[in-house]
């Protein structure tokens, strides 16, 4: 995991909002319910814990998610972050 | 599309001003939804549980810092991924519908106990809050 770090909310947060404008998914942000992602074509969503600090499994893992449903790469991911 | 904070400050006003019905046939549509197993893995990583859930088919991974936060997460973020409405979530969130077994929640809450594995079954004791 030497590569991933927990981040920041807010980091996630401006993240959320770059991929929710340049990409195919849906960002739902409602209340302090788990943040919705949800990928257009495979109808598939991902849970993001919507408090304090997400930890570096589950980026890694958020991030894996997005490149199998072909939303965006690696490189885009870590440029973006 | 992304929703800003001013929009879920005004609807949560909106939301106590003009509560939303609930109707019963719609709650059990949305907790039969529900998948009936669940298994979580977890593991402590500085100071918080991370767990991968896999659900149906679905696979995440959530977060709590403790047992209780834990626990309630894995609910929250499968209420979430089955497309259960808003107006239903907090109903079936009440509920605790996924609890982990006594044992495996003490080892949740025992510092030294590192890592685990818990299988919830869905309870229908949610079905009297309908």
């Amino acid at each position: 995991m030497g590569q991933f770090a927990n981040i920041t909310f807010k980091r996630m947060k401006n993240f959320l909002k770059w991929l929710g404008n340049h990409k195919t998914v849906d960002v739902l942000v409602a209340g302090n319910h788990p943040i919705k992602v949800t990928c257009h074509e495979s109808k598939q969503s991902y849970p993001l814990p919507g408090h304090r600090e997400v930890n570096k499994h589950i980026v890694k893992d958020f991030m894996e998610w997005l490149i199998k449903n072909g939303i965006l790469t690696e490189e885009e991911f870590k440029e973006h972050l | 599309m992304f929703r800003t904070l001013e929009l879920i400050k005004r609807s949560r006003l909106l939301r106590k001003l003009f509560k939303p019905e609930i109707y019963p046939e719609v709650f059990f549509a949305n907790f039969h939804k529900l998948p009936s197993r669940i298994t979580v893995e977890w593991f402590k990583d500085e100071g918080m549980i991370i767990g991968k859930v896999m659900a149906d088919g679905k696979e995440f991974m959530t977060q709590g810092a403790n047992a209780d936060e834990f626990v309630e997460m894995v609910n929250e973020s499968i209420i979430t991924v089955f497309d259960v409405p808003y107006e239903y979530f907090d109903i079936i969130k009440q509920s605790r519908s996924y609890s982990p077994p006594s044992e495996e929640y003490e080892k949740l809450k025992t510092p030294s106990v590192l890592r685990g594995s818990i299988g919830f079954v869905k309870k229908d004791n949610a079905l009297k809050f309908a």
